[in-house]
């Protein structure tokens, strides 16, 4: 059975904002499902209505055999929320806002300090743990954050936009950490992201949303396999001949005088057997290069748009953010 | 009951480790005290060559209040609670603009510990700013004369009645900040009543020497119930229960009232 199971998902704002549009999710446990999209897609609304926050207009919502609405309470027990915007309390030491998470969820004192402790280990704060967040850095804050969703062992972690607004290296990092999570415990991730390279490298699924509909879902190799070409660049010692073998390839061109470039749906079954040709033909290779689609492509393809355009809008919001917070 | 306790408890910790609320609730009901308690000291208008007339008049609008100190800073105690129950309605919003308030929505706990935490911490608040100022009080110069009656009951029954003030206040607050995301809102609702709220009271004033229609609204002022009962106690000493049985059933209901409002607006009032 799916762990997360949405039919006909819909919310609508006051105001007739259709921020989700009927959306449907099966997400198996153990798995990290990630929407990707822009800003404004939908992303954040569909994660308060999975979790309980905001209720939708219509539609169902199935966690792990419960009704989001009519076992709201339940729900809330099993499932951990790590928000967008950051929701560590500032005037309290690290390790009081893991205790004071745990007391939300009736856990013993003892039990949660220990439990408390391997978190912080997991993500490199314990040596932080009895300072103010106040004088925690951006990314320790997000780390911070990150557990104190963790504390009560959830069945389900939801991640809205885990590295928003961190710099690359303290993104990767954060990806460690999360993909360190899913080995560790097992939990079923459902994150959303609009960083193409974040769903990429973390999510077993990725579900690409725009406009509060899911326009396309899969693995990201489906996703890429999609797009349909892997682009091959390849310098051999007689192209003309080596023209002559070609075939079942489209888009073939000369790149300068002895690079010859041809795309190929799946370059891994086509290659073995272009080589065997080749062989045969008694050609040399001299280089070869194969590029992959990349999740850019697909959301092209799926949406007609690029992603960078709304990642600058995003970083202006963040700029704004980060000054407002400065105060 | 287990996060209304933890979360009051975060209420005090951040509290107790940023004086700054703490001095920015008193100084405005010592400033007060002390300039008009002190400076303006309106019971110097009576006359004092009226053989017994100083005394009389004393008796029959200022309940036998020594000097204007005296007389006021019940009032002020009072006022006090009501800005503490300001500040605890302003922290719901600071709670929402720091994103800790998702974590709460979130969690399994219930609604009304969200609001109540707010509530119990500014009663405890209160306990230990009202002692603060009543200790100033006494200390200024020409300051506070307690009644000589005046016993550690007097002072108990004087933290219940303030708390119970509080409690309706802190409610009444939090339930209207409860969907406002921004301070600015608050400030204008905030400005708006508290004062109309502190000069329609008997605070400042004994209501004796009030035209009749404002009369009419301050018996209906809270601030008016806390204000008299506690001053019944400051001034006589030895718990008049005759004297202050009234104003505390009003606070009892008020408090009733308040507290289921906030019951059924936490159920609802969270979700945007
Ligand atoms: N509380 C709200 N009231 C009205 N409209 C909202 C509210 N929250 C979000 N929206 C709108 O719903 C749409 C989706 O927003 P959101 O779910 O936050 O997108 P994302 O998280 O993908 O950036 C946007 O157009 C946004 O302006
Ligand atoms: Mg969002």
């Amino acid at each position: 059975m799916d762990i997360i199971h949405v039919e006909n998902l819909v919310k609508i704002y006051k105001g007739g904002i259709r921020a989700v549009d009927s959306i449907n999710l099966n997400i198996k446990k153990g798995e990290i499902y990630g929407f990707l999209g822009p800003n404004g897609a939908g992303k954040t609304t569909t994660v308060k209505m999975l979790t309980t926050m905001i209720k939708p207009t219509s539609g169902n919502a199935i966690i792990n055999g419960l009704d989001v609405i009519k076992d709201q309470a339940k729900v809330r027990k099993m499932i951990g929320l790590v928000p967008q915007d950051l929701s560590v309390d500032d005037d309290l030491k690290g390790i009081e806002n893991l205790e004071l998470q745990a007391s939300f969820y009736g856990i013993p004192k003892d039990d949660a300090r220990e439990r408390a402790n391997e978190l912080l280990k997991l993500v490199d704060l314990y040596e932080a743990k009895d300072r103010y967040v106040s004088t925690y850095s951006g990314g320790m804050r997000k780390r911070l954050d990150l557990i104190t969703g963790l504390i009560h062992n959830p069945e389900i972690l939801f991640l809205d936009e885990p590295t928003l607004g961190l710099d690359v290296q303290t993104r990767a990092k954060m990806w460690d950490y999360i993909s360190k999570l899913r080995k560790e415990y097992g939990i079923t991730i459902f994150l959303t992201t609009h960083y193409l390279e974040e769903a990429d490298s973390l999510c077993d699924r990725i579900g690409i949303i725009d406009h509060g509909k899911i326009v396309v879902e899969g693995s990201p190799s489906e996703l890429k396999a999609k797009v349909g070409f892997d682009v091959v660049d390849i310098v051999v010692d007689n192209p003309e001949l080596f023209k002559n073998i070609l075939n079942d390839v489209s888009d073939i061109s000369m790149m300068d005088n002895k690079t010859i470039r041809f795309k190929v749906p799946e370059s891994e079954v086509y290659l073995p057997k272009l080589f065997q040709k080749i062989y045969e033909n008694r050609l040399k290779i001299q280089r070869i290069r194969v590029e992959k689609p990349s999740l850019d492509s697909v959301f092209i393809k799926y949406t007609g748009k690029e992603m960078r355009e709304h990642e600058s809008e995003e970083e202006i919001m963040r700029t704004m953010r980060a000054i407002r917070r400065a105060r | 009951m287990g996060a209304r306790i933890s979360l009051t408890s975060r209420e005090l910790k951040k509290w107790i480790r940023n004086p700054v609320q703490l001095f920015i609730t008193l100084i405005q009901p010592l400033f007060w005290i002390l300039l008009f308690g002190s400076a303006f000291d309106i019971t110097k208008l009576i006359p004092s060559n009226i053989p017994g007339g100083s005394s009389l008049i004393m008796n029959s609008f200022f309940m036998g209040a020594k000097n204007y100190i005296s007389f006021l800073t019940p009032g002020m105690l009072a006022i006090m609670g009501l800005f503490s129950a300001m500040f605890s309605g302003m922290s719901i919003i600071w709670d929402r603009r720091f994103g800790y308030l998702s974590k709460l929505i979130v969690a399994p706990i219930p609604r009304d510990s969200i609001i109540l935490s707010k509530v119990f911490s500014s009663m405890v608040k209160a306990i230990v700013q009202s002692s603060i100022l009543l200790l100033i009080a006494i200390l200024v110069p020409n300051g506070l004369v307690l009644s000589s009656s005046f016993n550690i009951l007097d002072l108990l029954l004087l933290f219940l009645i303030l708390s119970m003030l509080i409690m309706g206040f802190s409610s009444l607050f939090s339930v209207i900040v409860i969907r406002v995301k921004k301070m600015e809102t608050l400030m204008a609702i905030t400005n708006l009543l508290n004062l109309p709220l502190m000069f329609a009271s008997t605070a400042m004033f004994p209501s004796a020497i009030m035209p009749s229609w404002l009369k009419n609204v301050v018996n209906y002022n809270p601030i008016s119930w806390a204000a008299n009962s506690m001053r019944v106690l400051v001034l006589q000493g030895s718990i008049q229960w005759s004297s202050i049985i009234n104003d505390l059933f009003y606070l009892f209901i008020f408090d009733v009232i308040m507290i289921i409002i906030v019951f059924i607006v936490s159920k609802y009032g969270f979700e945007e």
